[in-house]
């Protein structure tokens, strides 16, 4: 089975790369790649908890995200020195991701088949 | 080997903590500004740094550091690693 990560690395809601690099990782399980998420750097907020869009008549990446499951997109990574610049709760996160430092995510990038990233 | 195009500065400073040995560092477009700065080199954690020609010549960068590549070297590049990864942050 091909491997795909999908890298996000900036807000949710600066633009509409988030959405539709998520809209990639289905169509990618759709396909039966095995997909991965990385949230890095300004990215990590997409994990945030509680979001709501509505207001911004946009989809709301949070619950974009908790529907991931259901496409068999599971393996969620965030980098640890990212979310703690943030100074976001790691606990609070959802989906909850698997923390990597760099040298894990170093790592988790040669494992690949193909790098999606905006 | 992962490949890795940078196309910014910001792009390089994601990169380069995420480098394994043996990856090559393609800079190019603003990218190539990070080639001016000698420790650049360093900073690829012995990843092997190629720079496009062409975005150095349009931007007037004549000392770099890295091996100076064009889009045919490129093209070759993207035929041999996997996966290849974008940084344009």
């Amino acid at each position: 089975m091909k491997k795909m990560l999908v890298i996000f690395s900036t807000p949710p809601y600066q633009n509409s790369h988030t959405v539709e690099m998520l809209e990639a990782a289905m169509v990618g399980a759709v396909f039966d790649f095995q997909v991965s998420l990385l949230f890095r750097d300004q990215g990590v907020w997409c994990l945030q908890n509680e979001q709501n869009a509505v207001s911004l008549g946009r989809r709301t990446v949070g619950k974009v995200l908790q529907a991931m499951p259901a496409y068999d997109v599971s393996a969620i990574y965030a980098c640890a020195p990212s979310v703690n610049a943030a100074h976001l709760d790691p606990s609070r996160l959802k989906p909850l991701p698997q923390l990597l430092e760099h040298s894990a995510q170093a790592i988790l990038l040669a494992e690949q088949h193909f790098v999606l990233s905006a | 080997m992962a490949l890795h195009l940078v196309y910014s500065i910001r792009g390089f400073s994601a990169c380069h903590p995420r480098l394994q040995q043996e990856d090559v560092v393609v800079l190019l477009a603003d990218g190539v500004y990070c080639a001016v700065n000698p420790t650049a080199a360093d900073n690829t954690q012995n990843a092997d740094l190629r720079v496009m020609t062409d975005d150095l010549e349009i931007r007037g960068l004549t000392t770099v550091s890295g091996k100076r590549i064009d889009y045919p070297d490129l093209v070759e590049l993207c035929t041999q690693h996997t996966p290849i990864i974008s940084w344009n942050d």
